[in-house]
């Protein structure tokens, strides 16, 4: 094969690739605020953050016990200033948020002095996602 | 001549049976009438007398109403009123309460099943213990974790709360390495 015919084949196929990842990329790393009381990012910077310190989700726990079902949810997170916090609810609503997340949420929540969750968002969009991801 | 008056005989013999048979008939269908129309007499009488025992404020005018043909079968009132009273108390529970969702759901949670206050006695020194050990340990497992939560959920709810702040703290403080 000639040069110049593996020249234009590179370059075709380096402009396809650029073409498959175009649109807005906006990360948001994992921050931890003790004095607001507050923490968010997306679980897809959190994953790939150069630490080993950084993590951001939210669970919830159903238990059987003899009175019925207990249902605990929690949020937790740690950026890479090594500041975490873990919250509990049990507020039924509150349950019913942590539901809402994705596989690619960006997450934020806030707790109270008794460190129960004041409150639970998440938000799936496109823009968190990142390059590796869209192929 | 002599076989014709013998069946002639015979004929007139028949006959007689046939009728008798059918007067007993007609004597047992009147007696039948007899028996139903008593026993629609006594279901009026007894529908349009006033029930002294449950009080039925709706259906009381319609029920007594002497030209009501349609008077409603009290069996099923009773149930209407049973499902309606039901209803109505579950409802009344939710609206009552000041915490709304959270409070139905404790109630609801409550009206499984009481709480023993003996087993929640020992169910809060098994978390207390078991706490304890992680806390002088620095540190707890998935595993014990899952565990941990278990006889939390074990607690009434007011100390469920409580347990949870406390190892919400714990946690937050440094004093308990581990992930909810």
């Amino acid at each position: 094969m000639k040069l110049k015919t593996k020249i234009l084949i590179a370059a075709a196929a380096a402009f396809a690739s650029t073409a498959a990842v175009a649109g807005l990329s906006q990360p948001a790393p994992v921050d931890v605020d003790l004095v607001n009381r507050i923490a968010q990012g997306d679980m897809v910077s959190a994953q790939q953050a150069k630490d080993n310190v950084t993590f951001i989700g939210c669970g919830i726990r159903k238990i059987s016990t003899g009175a019925g079902v207990v249902t605990t949810g929690f949020c937790q997170a740690g950026d890479a200033d090594e500041e975490q916090f873990t919250c509990f609810t049990q507020d039924p609503d509150l349950l019913a948020a942590t539901a809402s997340t994705a596989d690619f949420s960006f997450i934020t929540f806030a707790w109270n002095e008794d460190g129960e969750c004041t409150r639970i968002g998440f938000s799936t969009q496109s823009f968190y996602l990142t390059k590796n991801q869209v192929k | 001549m002599k076989w014709l008056i013998g069946l002639s005989a015979a004929q007139v013999l028949l006959l007689v049976l046939i009728g008798v048979r059918m007067i007993a008939i007609d004597m047992r269908t009147e007696e039948i009438a007899d028996t139903a129309d008593a026993a629609r007499l006594a279901a009026q009488a007894l529908a349009s007398q006033p029930r002294a025992q449950t009080p039925q404020p709706v259906f009381h005018a319609a029920a007594s109403s002497p030209d009501s043909e349609t008077a409603p079968d009290d069996e099923a009132l009773r149930l209407i009123i049973r499902e309606e009273l039901a209803a109505w108390g579950a409802s009344g529970r939710a609206a009552n309460t000041g915490g709304g969702q959270q409070a139905v759901t404790n109630a609801a949670r409550e009206a499984a099943k009481p709480y023993d206050p003996a087993q929640a006695v020992i169910a809060q020194s098994t978390f207390d213990q078991e706490f304890d050990r992680y806390k002088s340990r620095g540190r707890i497992t998935d595993t014990e974790m899952d565990l941990l939560q278990a006889k939390l959920a074990e607690l009434p709810p007011d100390a469920q709360r409580a347990a949870l702040i406390k190892l919400t703290r714990a946690i937050n403080n440094g004093e308990i390495e581990g992930r909810f």
